[in-house]
């Protein structure tokens, strides 16, 4: 158990780290804790050795041989004019999720983009990116996304059999032509189903392909889709659009189950505008303060100084009840009666006059309720200043219940389905009865004879179709897309299409009979001059003011259009949540965002049922249990996650797993959460839950990485209110739960002679935990910019996750460690046993702290190393020469804040996740191996790192292969290196600017005041180990008068 | 009668052998890793001395040497990047689409410069993928070509004359050092006088080295360039990244 001295709070990773059970001990105590290399190694020990007998004789040959084996160099034929080899070319593009669109620069080496920053003049990224952007290097290199044209070639008994290879556009247009185009009436029986991908171009040619077929009927579908945010503004405001909030004005936020640090639209520009009010140097001024009113557990959640778990049902009372007392007229209270309301009402009241004050609502929350919420803002004052309303430009379109009664009326005999992957993410009730549907296609059964599919991959929906076209990734095509604001920004290509792929609007092109270039195509929607034209390419983005409305809130409309209660209030409810990581399926393949621990339950590779431990009390259930879901007679087996803080009753579980249709890394990981969505694409639904017997393993870091010393020292909290009071607060509290002197006598000394690091640069970092959302996104630039592996479902659970930068996170609870009830020794913990009874209280709260190499002037890793693999640098840095590390892990076992990564397996070669899977059949009949990665995947790799390889310990590095060619760039220039032109791959992507890294000896340097900071701690001093990194305390702003009812 | 007991039992003769053939086998043992490690596996011996044939026998004697072309004309990327890349066929194309148009040794390279094809030059100097060696640094704090490249004006073939080890790196690296107080200036610049002195290399052009030194010495007077920028890395990232 884990207590911060004096301040009455407790910081816990887990209920098993707070009750400090015997698991949780063994996992802090045993660190390689499962180590079946051995067993698992196909070769034996013994027969390694008759190996490596071979191999000396071998070698001892081949010293005799020619000296070396030739390698070639393949210079250009024509060098392109400014391009230098060895250096990365950047150039600006963008990069859409929906209506969130950010602004990306993709450093390119030799026309192969290898890593992805912000684009600084793009105003929705602003030189920063979200864990996407920065995970859209690895869906360009995918190698399971499809490669080629497909067309269907017969049946095998039940299964549909397509070419792999053969099939081309020009076979295809042909086809289309004969078979579709030709009909009297054009497009009659012709369905199109898409998925927004907000495009002006594309919507363009959608409209021009319409008028060429004018019987052809449209379908939207977008199983993420904003369409309560824009319904909501239809009612209040007259015009279908979103909200677009400056999270930099309001004092006070009050979020109504939107996420808008993380899964919202926008949350890269909210995150950069939210902390701007929230980081340690401006906290002295004070911060903003954000109550967060919610079901499930979010990233925005984790950051509100007071966080209210209620219930998805609930949130339209308390939503009703905060407009009645705020005083929007005609709304009637549902009289919740929770002091909380009163104090959030009074707060609200207050900021408004003051510094201002906004509600913010998410996707989930209906239409009626979002009306209403503007309303409130009405009544605040913050609409037309905090909040302006963004018009959205759509395509009209039908839904998924009209494409499923024209399906069943016979109205369909040709589909064309636009990236839009009904077969998996179609809400259960319908999907079923489409996939009836897109059976008869090659069976002649039914009247639905064709289906075009146009998508990334062979997925669910293209594996009954009669004709499969690859799209391009967004890495290699030109294209533009449409924010939320409605400035558009451009794409262009920085590769060739790898797999010779096609983007939407060029398909659509092709369909209507044209053959246009795909940059002619979005230069005709622009219809700029070439001047202005050449600069929106350069820029990454038309120039242009926001999309606003004049429209004032129509309050009478919200008002009376609001449904006063709802039933189902009392019940079980399931809420459907788009995942931080694969979004709604789409980056499934996607291994760094699978590996990527969830930002608040820190699960890895699996989606499962969200709950508190008291709901899972109730149930008979447990972490790792499972439990069948049953959601209007459709049925859901899946493994359940506790997470404290959680309303009671409320369940919730991540969209877009449990796919069968994907790609190896993807395909059959998780549980298919659509299985139990309503029609519609509802977010929430009334569920019956019932625990079954089973154990289902799931792979949580919560508690990897447990480092050793005095917790006390860890995570620092102060409130804003006793920092403006005493700044001095932390440090007074560090030292006094610091080693007492009289254990050493003296000052902490070192046995050793100590080196000063006084001269030349001296590299050090600050982390503002202030600022820091613990979105993960500096996590995926680690991996991205050091070429760090992917490992595998398996190897995270025995803690082998290579992540140079964790994010660890802490659940906090306004208890002392002594008004916790006793943990329980007279009772057994284990696989059979229940989890001792312990509620949580009510209101938990959360700390995320990012923890990387911390490079120790007094590193106890290099004392230990036998071989001096790793050493110091003058400048400070922890070196790690990986050529001549043999792997005896004492480094690692001697970090006390373990950082340090091993590679258990050569990683960037094998996969050993690969064996025993089970699509590891398709995967070696498509000639792929356990030791064979596919070649594609290496030009991801970013040519200043090494690769490493088996049996090598890594970590952190300060990113040394940007500070070199730093210095010699500012040699060049004869200057010091600027900390301007100097960022870590972490520090440049964080969209929370909490991770500042520069020059220690430069006292002008951001990261020197960080250092000096009142704030500022440095993690398990008393070990005297002098880290290199400092963490600047947590500032809060709780409100003193709220309080939560017992 | 004798009864046999363990205590009678007598090496026979020939054991007295045994130590012999030990540290005979030994010996040759050692003698067998100092030839494989020592002479073989030396980078001493296995690199240097690499000379393969190119597909365009290319003579950097008679375009460096006798026509004195600069490095940096073909190599130019060595002044802005890490690597110094070997040149585009377009490069060789400037002069050649008029100087010696017909030359049977050119084919290649006409061949490769007409389809668009690229040039398979053979590699010559490698080293291994752990070790990140950045030109730029060398070249624009003046270290000559020559002093890692051997005297390329006078080779028809191009050839590998330095080991290419760390250990040879990093002689170079700790001489130049000049870390530490400000006054050992002095000894810098002897350091840097004393490399050309002793060099490995018996070609190596002498005379540009006194141009660094002078250049260096000059900047030192005028505060143009301070010891800083003599400090070459000796830590392990300094290559290894």
């Amino acid at each position: 158990m884990t207590s911060d001295n004096g301040t009455g709070r407790t910081y816990w990773r887990s209920l098993d780290h707070l009750e400090d059970t015997p698991e949780f001990r063994e996992m802090v105590e045993k660190e390689f804790r499962f180590q079946p290399e051995l067993a698992a190694d196909p070769i034996s020990r013994r027969s390694f050795l008759h190996l490596m007998g071979a191999s000396v004789a071998l070698a001892t040959f081949s010293g005799c041989v020619p000296r070396r084996k030739e390698a070639k160099v393949v210079p250009y034929g024509d060098l392109p004019e400014d391009l230098v080899i060895g250096r990365a070319t950047y150039y600006a593009s963008s990069i859409g999720l929906g209506a969130d669109v950010q602004g990306i620069l993709a450093a390119c080496h030799q026309g192969r983009p290898t890593k992805i920053e912000g684009n600084p003049t793009h105003q929705e990224s602003l030189g920063k990116t979200g864990v996407h952007a920065q995970a859209e290097i690895l869906n360009l290199y995918d190698p399971f996304r499809s490669q080629a044209p497909r067309r269907f070639k017969g049946m095998a008994g039940d299964k549909m059999y397509h070419t792999d290879t053969g099939a081309t556009l020009e076979e295809f247009s042909a086809w289309w032509q004969s078979e579709v185009l030709t009909a009297d009436a054009p497009g009659a029986g012709v369905g199109f189903v898409y998925r927004d991908d907000n495009s002006p171009t594309t919507r363009r040619l959608r409209g021009e392909l319409a008028r060429k077929m004018p019987g052809a009927t449209w379908y939207r579908h977008d199983p993420a889709n904003d369409e309560q945010i824009l319904e909501g503004t239809r009612i209040a405001f007259g015009v279908r659009g979103r909200p677009i909030v400056d999270y930099s004005r309001p004092d006070v936020i009050v979020s109504v189950d939107c996420d808008f640090l993380g899964t919202e639209t926008g949350h890269v520009r909210a995150t950069r505008e939210f902390t701007s009010r929230r980081n340690a140097r401006v906290a002295r001024q004070g911060v903003n303060r954000l109550y967060a009113l919610e079901s499930q557990f979010t990233v925005t959640g984790s950051n509100a100084d007071h966080r209210w778990p209620l219930r998805q049902a609930r949130l339209r009372d308390a939503v009703a009840s905060l407009a009645a007392r705020l005083g929007v007229a005609g709304v009637r209270d549902p009289g919740m009666s929770d002091a909380r309301l009163e104090t959030l009402v009074a707060d609200l009241k207050t900021a408004a006059t003051r510094g201002g004050a906004v509600v913010v609502c998410g996707r989930r929350v209906d239409a009626d309720v979002q009306a209403l919420v503007h309303a409130i803002n009405d009544r605040l004052g913050a609409n037309g200043s905090i909040v302006t309303v963004s018009p959205c430009d759509e395509f009209a379109a039908n839904n998924l219940t009209t494409l499923l009664s024209d399906l069943e009326a016979g109205r369909l005999s040709t589909l064309v389905t636009l990236e839009a992957n009904v077969a998996y993410d179609a809400p259960g009730g319908l999907r079923s009865k489409i996939v009836s549907h897109l059976g008869s296609v090659g069976r002649d059964k039914g009247a639905l004879k064709r289906l075009v599919h146009f998508g990334r991959s062979f997925d669910e929906t293209a594996m009954y179709s009669t004709w499969h076209i690859n799209r391009a990734e967004a890495l290699e095509s030109w294209g533009d897309l449409e924010g939320a604001d409605g400035r558009v920004s451009l794409q262009q290509p920085m590769i060739d299409p790898i797999f010779k792929g096609l983007t939407e609007f060029e398909f659509l092109s092709r369909l209507a009979g044209g053959s246009d270039e795909a940059s002619t195509l979005v230069a005709m929607t622009h219809k700029l001059s070439t001047r202005a034209w050449k600069r929106a390419v350069h820029d990454g983005f038309v120039s242009s003011p926001r999309r606003t409305t004049t429209a004032r809130c129509r309050v009478g409309d919200c008002v009376s259009q609001f449904a006063a209660s709802v039933s189902n209030v009392d019940g079980m409810e399931l809420v459907f949540a788009l995942c931080p990581k694969v979004w709604d399926g789409r980056f499934a393949d996607n291994g760094w965002l699978q590996e990527l621990p969830d930002p608040v339950t820190k699960v890895t590779w699996d989606n499962p049922v969200l709950m508190s431990p008291a709901t899972a009390k109730t149930l008979g259930t447990r972490d790792s249990g499972l439990v069948e879901l049953t959601v209007d007679g459709r049925l859901l087996k899946a493994a359940v996650w506790t997470v404290p803080g959680m309303p009671d009753g409320s369940l919730t579980i991540a969209l877009g797993y449990g796919r069968t249709g994907s790609g190896p890394v993807g395909r059959d990981v998780g549980f298919d959460s659509y299985q139990l969505r309503g029609d519609n694409n509802a977010w929430s639904a009334p569920v019956a839950v019932k625990a079954v017997n089973g154990f289902y393993e799931i792979a949580s870091t919560q508690d990897h990485g447990v480092m050793m010393g005095d917790d006390r020292q860890i995570v620092q909290e102060v409130t804003s209110e006793a920092y403006r009071r005493d700044p001095q607060t932390v440090s007074t509290r560090i030292k006094k739960v610091n080693v007492p002197k009289s254990l050493l006598g003296a000052e902490n000394k070192s046995l050793h002679a100590e080196n000063p690091y006084d001269t030349g640069y001296q590299w050090g970092m600050s982390i503002d935990l202030t600022a820091c959302t613990g979105c993960g996104t500096c996590t995926i630039a680690c991996q991205a910019e050091n070429n760090i592996s992917v490992v595998g479902k398996d190897q995270v659970l025995i803690g082998r996750e290579m992540h140079w930068i964790r994010m660890d996170r802490y659940f906090v609870t306004d208890k002392t460690e002594e008004e916790y009830p006793d943990t329980h020794p007279e009772l057994e913990y284990g696989m059979g046993e229940e989890k001792a009874a312990f509620s949580t209280p009510d209101e938990v709260r959360m700390v995320h702290q990012p923890v990387a190499c911390m490079h120790c002037e007094n590193a106890p890793c290099e004392e230990v190393c036998p071989v001096a693999a790793t050493t110091h640098s003058e400048e400070g840095l922890n070196d790690m020469a990986y050529n001549r590390c043999v792997g005896t892990r004492y480094c690692s076992n001697n970090c006390p804040y373990k950082v340090r990564r091993y590679n258990y397996f050569h990683y960037s070669k094998e996969t050993p996740w690969a064996e025993g899977a089970s699509w590891y059949n398709d995967w070696s009949a498509a000639g792929y191996s356990y030791e064979h990665v596919p070649e594609v995947k290496k030009l991801a790799a970013n040519p200043h790192v090494t690769v490493r390889s088996r049996g090598v310990m890594e970590k952190c590095t300060f990113c040394v292969q940007r500070i070199n060619q730093a210095r010699t760039d500012s040699r060049g220039e004869g200057r010091r290196i600027n900390s301007e032109n100097l960022k870590t791959a972490c520090e440049q992507a964080c969209p929370a600017s909490a991770i500042v890294f520069g020059d220690l000896n430069d006292f002008d340097s951001a990261v020197s005041s960080a250092h000096e900071d009142a704030l500022g701690y440095k993690l398990l001093d008393y070990l005297n180990v002098k880290p290199r990194t400092v963490f600047q305390a947590r500032v809060v702003n709780p409100n003193p008068s709220w309080k939560v009812p017992s | 009668m004798h009864v046999p007991v363990d205590r009678d039992f007598v090496f026979p003769k020939w054991t007295n052998f045994i130590p012999f053939v030990l540290v005979l086998l030994a010996l040759s043992g050692a003698a067998g890793a100092h030839v494989v490690f020592g002479v073989i596996a030396n980078p001493r011996v296995y690199e240097a001395g690499y000379a393969p044939e190119q597909p365009v026998p290319y003579s950097h004697k008679l375009h460096a040497g006798d026509l004195g072309i600069d490095c940096k004309y073909c190599h130019f990327n060595s002044e802005n990047s890490s690597v110094a890349a070997v040149p585009s066929t377009s490069i060789c194309m400037k002069c050649h689409s008029s100087v010696k148009t017909d030359s049977p040794k050119l084919q290649a390279l006409r061949r490769a410069h007409e389809n668009d094809e690229a040039l398979e030059w053979v590699r010559v100097h490698r080293l291994p993928d752990h070790v990140h060696f950045n030109h730029k640094a060398h070249v624009q704090v003046g270290i000559d070509c020559q002093h890692c490249h051997g005297p390329v004006e006078r080779m028809d073939k191009m050839k590998v004359v330095a080991p290419l080890s760390m250990g040879w790196c990093l002689d170079c690296h700790r001489k130049v050092d000049g870390r530490g107080s400000q006054d050992n200036r002095r000894e810098v610049l002897d350091a840097i006088e004393g490399l050309s002195g002793e060099t490995n290399h018996p070609t190596l052009v002498k005379n540009r080295w006194e141009d660094v030194k002078d250049l260096h010495g000059r900047l030192f007077e005028t505060g143009e360039r301070s010891l800083d920028d003599l400090n070459p890395p000796v830590n392990c990232s300094g290559c290894h990244q």
